[in-house]
Formats: C-alpha cells, sequence, structure tokens
C-alpha cells in the first residue's frame, strides 16, 4: 500500500515544538479510532521533532508506519507520515518544498508565537491529497535530487529516535495532549500488536 | 450485583438490537478501547452510521451470549426437536447477532444462520448487510466470506432473477472486496472471493456478458497494484485477470484499448524495436513493424514452428496474448525502478515471463516435463509422432527457440534490467537472474 496520513509543519522551540499547520488523511482508520489516531500523530510528531537536531533528516520505522521528519537550521520542521511503501526519498524532498513554500508565506518571527488557528497555510490538503500517488511528485524530485546534500538517517524503530532512559510507554502516560480515550486506544494498540498477526 | 450485571447486559442486547434494524445505513462496526465506565453511559455507540461498542463490557456481554447460545440453542442436545419457533428465533438472532460481531471465527454460529435463512426466519439481503458489518471490523475473516458466498449461491440459483439485479449484487460485492483489500493488506480472503465471483459470473453469462466485466477489472487490478507494490494477494488477482484477456473477442479488444487509453501494438513494437538482435538480417523500424499483419509479425518473432501436424495456427490471439504480456513487463519495469527492491514485484516478473516462454514452447509443439524439453503430441488431430526419436529432436528444436527473435528480445531486456537493479544493489535481481537460468532453464544461453 503506498498512502500519506499525514502532512505537518511544526516549529522546535527551545523545550518542545508546536504545531503550525497540519493535515490528515485518516478514512483508512475506522470511526472512533480516528480522532485518537490524529491525537497520536501529533504527539508522534512533536516528540520526534524535540528528538531532532536542527538541519537534518530522519526516517523512523514503526510497525508498517514511517515517519519522516526534517528540521531546518532555522528550526522550522516538516513531516510526513506515510506506510512503509512510500518512497523515502520522494517524502523527503516533498517535505523540502512545503517548507520553503511556508517560510515564503509566513514570516520567520512569527513562527515561535503562532498555533494551528493562527496561521494561513491552506495548501497543505492539496498536496496530502496529490501525493497520495508517489508518482506525481516524482517529477519534481527528479530536479532536487543532487541539490540536497543532507543525509538521511534510518531508524528502524521508535526506540532509536528517543533518548537515552525514555520510553514511549511513559512519554504517552505523561502527556497532556492525549486524552484518555486515546491513552486506551495506545494501550489496545500495543496489546494487539505483540499477539500473532497474519 | 450478578443481577445487576445481567440486566445491564440484557439492555445492551437490546440497544445493539435496535441499532441494527437500520442495518442497510450502517457500515463500519468496532470495539472502542475504553478502560473502565466512568461515565455510566450505555456503552452502544451509534454515531454517523458506524456502530461501536466500548471494549469494557465486551467480555461480559460476549460471555453472557456464548453461554446461553451453547446452552439452549446447542443441537447437542436436542437434535431430534428442531424446529425454532418465532420468538425463539427472535431471542437466537439477538444473540447471534453480538456474538458473532465480537466473534466472528466460530463456524457453529454462521450454520445457526444458515439454519434460519433456509427456514426463512432471516433475509438474505439483510445479511448481507451484516457480513458487511463484520468486514469492517475483521476484513479477514474466511468464516464471513464463506458464508457470502454460500448466500450468494442460493440467490444466483432463484430463477427470478433479473439482469440489473446481478448487475447490482456483482458490484456490491466488488465494492465489499476493494473495502476488504484496503484495510487489510495482503488479504487474501478478499482477493480470492473476487476471483470465485468471476467466476460465478462466467457460469452464469447468460444473463450477463462477462469481457465488460473483465475489462474493467483488468484496469482496476492494474490501478491497485501499482498503488499496493508488496501486496501479492492483488498480484495474484492481477494475474487472474491478464489470464481473462487472452480470449477476448476484436470489439472488446478495441473497447479495452480505449478503456486503458494504450495502444498495445504501438508499446509492443517499441519494446521490439528497442531490444532487437543485431545480426538478424530484418531490420525493421518501429514504423515498419506497425504496419504488419499479426501473421507477418508471429512470423517474424517466432520465425519457425515444427508442429508436424495439420493444425490451422491463428496468430491473431497469440499476436494478443504477447501484446498483453509485454504492456505487463513494461508496467513492471517502471515499478521495479521506481520502488525499489520489492520482492512482490520481481515474482510478478516472474509470471509474466513464465507465460510469454510458454506461450513460446506451445508455438513450437514442445513441453517442459521433469526439466527436459520434449515434444508434445497434438491432440486434436492425433498426429503421430511417436515414431520419432525424441531425443534427437529436443536438442534441434532448442536450438530453434534460442536463435528465435522473440527470445532475443527478451534475453536483451531482461540482462538489461538485472544489470541495471544490480548496480543499485538489489538483491532481487540476481534472484531473477538465477530463477532464468535454473527455473525456466536458460542456463546455457545466458
Amino acid at each position: 500500500m503506498v498512502r500519506v496520513y499525514a502532512l505537518a509543519v511544526l516549529y522546535k522551540g527551545v523545550n518542545s515544538a508546536t504545531v503550525l499547520k497540519a493535515a490528515y488523511d485518516l478514512q483508512s482508520f475506522s470511526f472512533f479510532q480516528r480522532s485518537s489516531v490524529q491525537e497520536f500523530m501529533t504527539f508522534i510528531s512533536k516528540t520526534v521533532v524535540e528528538r531532532t537536531q536542527p538541519a537534518s533528516r530522519q526516517s523512523v520505522k514503526e510497525g508498517e508506519y514511517m515517519l519522516q521528519v526534517y528540521v531546518r537550521a532555522d528550526n522550522l520542521a516538516g513531516v510526513l507520515i506515510s506506510d512503509q511503501e512510500y518512497p523515502n526519498r520522494v517524502a523527503h524532498t516533498l517535505i523540502t518544498k512545503f517548507l520553503d513554500e511556508f517560510a515564503a508565506k509566513v514570516p520567520p518571527n512569527n513562527w515561535p508565537t503562532a498555533n494551528e488557528t493562527t496561521i494561513d497555510f491552506p495548501v497543505l490538503p492539496q498536496y496530502l491529497a496529490k501525493y497520495q500517488n508517489p508518482k506525481e511528485a516524482d517529477a519534481l524530485t527528479k530536479i532536487q535530487n543532487d541539490l540536497d546534500e543532507t543525509k538521511i538517517i534510518l531508524h528502524d524503530t521508535i526506540k532509536a529516535v528517543l533518548e537515552r532512559g525514555e520510553k514511549l510507554d511513559d512519554l504517552v502516560e505523561k502527556s497532556d495532549s492525549l486524552t484518555m480515550h486515546s491513552k486506551a486506544f495506545y494501550k489496545t494498540a500495543r496489546k494487539t500488536n505483540s499477539c500473532c498477526n497474519f | 450485583m450478578e443481577e445487576d450485571k445481567f440486566a445491564l447486559v440484557e439492555k445492551i442486547i437490546k440497544d445493539v438490537h435496535n441499532v441494527l434494524s437500520k442495518i442497510a445505513d450502517l457500515y463500519a462496526f468496532d470495539v472502542v478501547p475504553m478502560d473502565i465506565n466512568f461515565q455510566n453511559k450505555s456503552p452502544v455507540l451509534h454515531l454517523e452510521n458506524c456502530l461501536g461498542l466500548e471494549s469494557w463490557c465486551v467480555k461480559h456481554v460476549y460471555m453472557y451470549c456464548y453461554s446461553e447460545l451453547m446452552d439452549k440453542y446447542s443441537p447437542k442436545f436436542k437434535r431430534k426437536s428442531k424446529k425454532i419457533s418465532n420468538i425463539d428465533s427472535d431471542r437466537l438472532i439477538r444473540l447471534l447477532n453480538v456474538t458473532i460481531l465480537l466473534n466472528p471465527e466460530i463456524n457453529s454460529l454462521w450454520n445457526k444462520r444458515r439454519d434460519l435463512v433456509l427456514g426463512l426466519l432471516l433475509d438474505k439481503t439483510v445479511e448481507l448487510h451484516f457480513i458487511r458489518l463484520v468486514l469492517s471490523r475483521k476484513p479477514k475473516c474466511n468464516e464471513a466470506f464463506v458464508y457470502r458466498r454460500w448466500l450468494l449461491e442460493t440467490i444466483f440459483q432463484e430463477e427470478n432473477y433479473e439482469r440489473n439485479s446481478i448487475e447490482h449484487l456483482i458490484n456490491d460485492e466488488l465494492i465489499i472486496c476493494d473495502l476488504a483489500s484496503d484495510k487489510s493488506p495482503n488479504n487474501y480472503h478478499s482477493w480470492n472471493h473476487r476471483i470465485w465471483l468471476l467466476n460465478k459470473v462466467k457460469t452464469i453469462s447468460t444473463y450477463y456478458d462477462p469481457n465488460a466485466l473483465y475489462i474493467k477489472e483488468y484496469n482496476s487490478s492494474e490501478k491497485w497494484t501499482s498503488k499496493h507494490v508488496s501486496d501479492f494477494s492483488c498480484f495474484h488477482y492481477h494475474q487472474y485477470c491478464i489470464k481473462n484477456l487472452y480470449n477476448l473477442c476484436n470489439d472488446s479488444w478495441k473497447s479495452l484499448e480505449k478503456t486503458l487509453n494504450i495502444n498495445f501494438r504501438k508499446n509492443l513494437v517499441r519494446v521490439l524495436a528497442s531490444n532487437f538482435p543485431k545480426d538478424v538480417t530484418i531490420q525493421a523500424s518501429e514504423e515498419n513493424l506497425l504496419g504488419y499483419s499479426e501473421e507477418n509479425l508471429m512470423n517474424l518473432l517466432l520465425s519457425y514452428s515444427n508442429k508436424i501436424c495439420n493444425c490451422i495456427v491463428n496468430y491473431v490471439p497469440m499476436c494478443k496474448k504477447i501484446e498483453i504480456l509485454f504492456h505487463a513487463l513494461v508496467l513492471n519495469n517502471e515499478l521495479i525502478c521506481f520502488y525499489k527492491y520489492h520482492e512482490t514485484l520481481w515474482y510478478h516478473r516472474r509470471f509474466i515471463l513464465h507465460e510469454i516462454i510458454s506461450i513460446m514452447y506451445e508455438h513450437f509443439g514442445l513441453v517442459r516435463y521433469n526439466g527436459a524439453l520434449v515434444k508434445k503430441n497434438c491432440k486434436i488431430c492425433n498426429f503421430d509422432d511417436m515414431r520419432q526419436k525424441q531425443a534427437k529432436i529436443g536438442r534441434y528444436d532448442t536450438n530453434h527457440i534460442y536463435s528465435s527473435v522473440l527470445f532475443n528480445v527478451i534475453l536483451s531486456h531482461e540482462k538489461q534490467i538485472i544489470e541495471e537493479r544490480q548496480k543499485d544493489g538489489d538483491p532481487n535481481a540476481d534472484r531473477h537472474e538465477k530463477y532464468l537460468k535454473f527455473v525456466e532453464g536458460f542456463n546455457n544461453v545466458m
């Protein structure tokens, strides 16, 4: 399956990251899970951005999902959540592209204080729909192929991104941004993943 | 305390039953994770045409319904008193609904439903909706698919079936399969169900022309495979669709090209022209080849036939087969280069090549038997060539295959892609080379 679930622009502040704009495609999840899945995707995006050095790219694999993150030197960050088949190269070029556009549209001095409601950047949902087919994006990746020298660091699980001594379970438990419902959802997902799945 | 719990469970069963009475509008069922009942509300959720059940109550409800079903309705005790009364059946249906939604992998329960359908106590259309709900939560539930096929069989057997209701049924099935395949990757059961459906349509084709369906299915499976590059179940279905196209009549062929918006002949000729062996005396350009008739083109590609029988060879279907397979090969090239390192794509490539090669063997009147090529007797005209010595003829024939233009085109095409992918470090390329050498038996020509 080739599918993009979410695109997000974040700002990496001193202690924590804030979401500036995000778009989600959660059609493939069951109706009752969607709100939890969305909360969770936002939570993970923030967590990973906070743990990524400025001016670097990472690809994090977790189960059947893949999270691509790029934090620019000026602390603007982009996240793309897809499944494993979505080509990394295409994903990172797409992130570069929408971050450039975002930076051109929204002045940098607004970034630290802004939030999702105050920012006017309506193109993310369009991109999300258009680049469900990575071949669409390929035309643009060919140009960028040799432009970008930043190496993509690949991680096989989210554990590798977390700092020493940190556990995802604890982070989820402590988080204020997740509702009770989402925490219960996370626990159940944990349990079902651990048993055999054909 | 215990009594309270029973009363609660009874209420849940009733609530679920009420929601299910509007089953035609419902499209999904799910268990919603919720550790404790802290709001003291009914755990049955009905939102935007979805039915949900909070997880804290699942254990109690399931145990209660399951034990009542097994105690009161199990055939073990009353094999003789079989007749289910109306009041009984209403209770039975309520219990079955809840239990099956929660755990659809119990065949005894589905069999109970079969009994009820046969006794006209359950409506078949409603049942189809119910299975859809079950599949929305467990898209890989084989029991549900089996029951669905059983229902459809009985529906198809009803004689007064009109043409457009059959079309409607078929469309619904295709939608269900799409949903189930989308929800869970490598869903063998849903693709298998789809193949069953198409085979079924073949047998009732007095009402229905299957060719249009084949074209539609080929088109959609081609799109699906190009977006699900590691799902072999859908590739297998795609291969089934390719085989369905082999025997299309001329009109259907035209509508196929129109639907896909491609010219098969042009595609074939392009591949041929760019891979022609250098030492061939007939140097044909792309434009020249387009002017060839099917027979001339096949004669150029396979030049020689040593079938020693009197059957007349029809080159048109053969040419079509090769056109379809080359189209598939070109698509596969694109996918392999774009989505790197996907084993499934290489397996699909094996299928395509195997098909092309079997067309060649067929043409030369050979068959692969225990790894060696032997002569095949023509079954149609029963020509007796047993008098000739097989070993000698075998070697003679393989030389003809390996020197034919088609074979050389394929070989150069494969070598090219293997080399290109090896440079990129794709381990599947080496495997593909080995496959061609040792499974298809090209080790002395590669």
